[in-house]
């Protein structure tokens, strides 16, 4: 048997450095013969020995109850290209600037052949540094191309302001957690970090960033307080905006009691809260602010309580005072990061935990999510421990295809599971806490 | 009784294999682009026809042999003689089918091209809404069926008419019913299914649940009963009567290995199929589930065909390893 031949798809937009990067990896000395499958816009150099002139041709797929779209003319080359395998290492396919990416992904999933002949090693995305921010706000394949790939290529950044760049770095890294980011010109890259990517190298992209851990709170800033039982008042200022949302939530005086308090919030946290006439434990408000605001805050017992606000402290005036007047300091407060804060209806939700999870439990909980989301639910990748198992689980999806196998066994390290989902809409809570529920210790 | 009459190695992965019309050689085709002719007796002769693979090969009525490339040229080649080619365009070239008066039919893209057997340019059909992935006359040569995905679209031989069987879903290989009705069109399909219509109604059905694309189909020479590929299991559907709507299959269970190559022999009831594992099968499926015979070859078996010569039944194979193999029978 032959291992399977690694495909990378590239994807970006018109103008991009698409082509740029193809004619790299192709002229570079790296000793592997590439076959190309080139989309009919395509303007490589013809002297390559393998090009393959694609016209792309989406199909729709019925398999039992999942729909999906494949490109038909990828699974014929791809067919073809099997019985000249002696001829090239890989494979790089091109799309064009508006292709929509989970089609060809989508192809590497649904036909047994492909699947035994050859494996997505990746989806490497170029990204205009100069005009992608303009892109973004106005293409929906722009965003589905950031949301698919494995790597992001910001290409031009010669000509890209140093904020700009910073700017758009954080954006993508909020679109899609998983993607690797490299700055380039003229799409000079290392190919080693465009190429071989072994389809699964989750560990590495969430090292780079591991604030993408953390949640999108709704709010910017939380404060840990020790009150007494009684009532107190929440002072505010003007503010710039006409209400500002506040939670309270008992917490406790530990080191990690933030972001305890936090995550324990953001499960209850409405979207639409109550109007506030007073604020009290496991109460989400919306206070109006005026020229001078003066909240009740009820606490029914003594305690440690966390207290969120949906914009930082200073920007409110915001004073929590006895009921002598008397201002107090929090114990523990910290700023959750505000870029996370952004319109993209494309995003992406990590989580990670420890503790094992129960194999049959977490099948149906995958089934199930990506029966019901699969079609805004653009990749998911995953790297858990499953009881009673001594190798690490990893899994990939495509919309609703589903890939999973065992992979090498733990080390000697602590054990943990890491799952990014990327796609529309996503529910971050929701995800988490049927995560959680599929732990083998869960009731 | 069988003998293995020949064996011989070409000079890369067989894509495609056809007997010669007189059952005096078969025609190789390979994924390098050559046309090998080998003969029962004498010295195999090849014709590096195409640039790129050879996508399909038909043996002509008066000899010789025509074959289709990727690159989308459709060669001609007598003995080891390349003697014509032409080219039809850029695209993918899907299928090359001829009919039993020796009328050709090539599709490009999403168009076909008719040819005569000498190669004079009769016109085109199409283009189709979708690129075209195989070709079939029916048996009495007055119409040709394209299938492609959204369905198969059936086209007068002589004039402009034509008539869609539409199905959504992508039809990788169309078969017609032999016999003088040819009342019968089946399509493997990608999602795992075989489709098929009844004409003159149109009436349709389909055979779901292939765990693999059944794109290898083949109808008794009586049209009773359809073998498909799609899985290591052969399954042979029931096309007497009432047809298979309701009846199980016949599943012959032999093979370790994906089945690629399925043919029933002419005139007799035999099966050969060929597997990833190497193997070339064959069966009587009326009689017995059991493999009546297995013949090894040195890699993937994805062609098997039938010949009747003169005082013998023959039978061909090639495997991913570029071997060929040639069996005489009883």
């Amino acid at each position: 048997m032959h291992p399977p031949i690694p495909v990378t798809v590239l994807t970006g937009f018109l103008g991009a450095g698409k082509t740029t990067l193809l004619n790299r990896i192709l002229r570079e000395h790296h000793g592997q013969r590439i076959a190309v499958v080139e989309n009919e816009f395509g303007e490589i150099g013809v002297d390559h020995e393998l090009v393959i002139d694609a016209d792309e041709e989406i199909f729709e797929m019925n398999n039992g109850c999942i729909c999906c779209t494949v490109r038909g003319d990828l699974i014929r080359i791809l067919g073809s290209l099997a019985r000249r395998r002696d001829r090239f290492d890989r494979v790089i396919v091109e799309t064009t600037g508006l292709a929509d990416p989970g089609p060809v992904a989508q192809t590497f999933f649904v036909d047994p052949d492909i699947q035994r002949d050859f494996a997505l090693d990746g989806v490497v995305t170029v990204v205009d540094a100069v005009n992608a921010l303009r892109h973004l706000d106005e293409s929906a394949e722009c965003q589905e191309q950031i949301g698919f790939a494995d790597v992001l290529l910001l290409n031009k950044c010669d000509q890209a302001t140093p904020e700009g760049l910073g700017q758009l770095e954080r954006r993508l890294q909020g679109m899609n957690a998983a993607a690797r980011i490299h700055r380039t010109v003229l799409a000079e890259v290392p190919l080693g970090e465009v190429l071989s990517l072994g389809g699964f190298d989750l560990d590495r992209a969430l090292q780079r960033e591991p604030a993408f851990l953390e949640p999108e709170y709704p709010f910017e800033w939380t404060g840990i307080f020790e009150l007494q039982a009684g009532v107190y008042t929440l002072q505010l200022g003007p503010g710039a905006d006409p209400a500002v949302d506040l939670w309270l939530e008992p917490a406790d005086a530990g080191p990690e009691a933030v972001r305890r308090a936090a995550e324990a919030t953001l499960r209850w946290s409405a979207k639409e809260p109550l109007p506030a006439r007073e604020l009290a434990p496991g109460v989400q408000v919306r206070q109006a602010l005026g020229q001078r605001v003066r909240l009740p805050v009820i606490v029914p017992r003594a305690g440690c309580y966390a207290l969120h606000t949906e914009h930082r402290p200073d920007e409110l005036d915001l004073v929590l005072a006895d009921s002598r007047g008397k201002a107090l300091r929090p114990s523990q407060e910290q700023v959750h990061d505000p870029d996370h804060v952004h319109d993209d209806t494309v995003g992406s939700v990590a989580v990670s935990f420890a503790g094992a999870l129960d194999g049959d439990r977490l099948m149906l909980f995958v089934r199930t999510l990506l029966r019901e989301q699969g079609q805004d639910l653009f990749r998911m990748k995953g790297l858990v421990e499953i009881a009673g198992r001594d190798e690490r689980f990893v899994f990939q999806s495509v919309h609703m295809l589903f890939d999973a196998k065992a992979d090498r066994p733990w080390g000697p390290g602590p054990r943990k599971n890491t799952l990014v989902f990327i796609g529309r809409d996503l529910d971050r809570a929701e995800l988490e806490a049927g995560l959680r529920a599929c732990r083998a210790s869960a009731p | 009784v069988i003998a293995s009459a020949l064996r011989l190695a070409v000079d890369d992965w067989p894509t495609a294999l056809r007997w010669d019309s007189d059952a005096s050689a078969v025609w190789v085709g390979t994924a390098a682009g050559s046309v090998v002719r080998v003969p029962l007796q004498g010295e195999a002769q090849t014709v590096r026809a195409h640039r790129g693979g050879v996508r399909a090969i038909e043996a002509l009525p008066g000899g010789g042999a025509v074959s289709l490339g990727e690159e989308g040229a459709v060669c001609w080649m007598v003995g080891g003689e390349l003697t014509r080619e032409i080219a039809l365009g850029r695209g993918w070239a899907g299928a090359l089918a001829r009919s039993a008066e020796g009328l050709l039919a090539a599709s490009v893209g999403a168009e076909v091209h008719l040819l005569s057997a000498d190669g004079e340019r009769l016109g085109t059909r199409g283009p189709h809404d979708s690129t075209i992935a195989d070709l079939a006359f029916r048996p009495d040569g007055q119409k040709l069926a394209v299938a492609a995905y959204g369905g198969v679209t059936l086209h007068d031989v002589r004039g402009p008419r034509a008539r869609h069987l539409p199905w959504t879903g992508s039809m990788l290989s169309v078969i017609w019913r032999p016999g003088a009705r040819a009342d019968v069109i089946a399509c493997g399909c990608q999602d795992g299914s075989v489709h098929f219509w009844r004409l003159p109604g149109g009436e349709d059905a389909q055979m779901a649940g292939y765990p693999a694309k059944p794109d290898r189909l083949s109808f008794r020479h009586d049209g009773a009963a359809l073998a498909t590929n799609g899985d290591e299991i052969v399954c042979v559907w029931p096309f007497d009567g009432k047809g298979p709507v309701g009846r199980p299959p016949v599943q012959l269970v032999g093979h370790e290995g994906p089945v690629r190559a399925v043919s029933f022999s002419p005139g007799v009831e035999l099966l050969a199929t060929g597997a990833d594992d190497g193997l070339v099968k064959l069966w009587v499926p009326s009689r017995t589930t059991r493999t009546v015979e297995s013949l090894p070859l040195a890699g993937k078996v994805e062609h098997v065909a039938f010949a009747v010569g003169a005082d013998a039944l023959w039978l061909a194979a090639a495997c991913s390893e570029g071997q060929v193999a040639v069996w005489r029978l009883g």
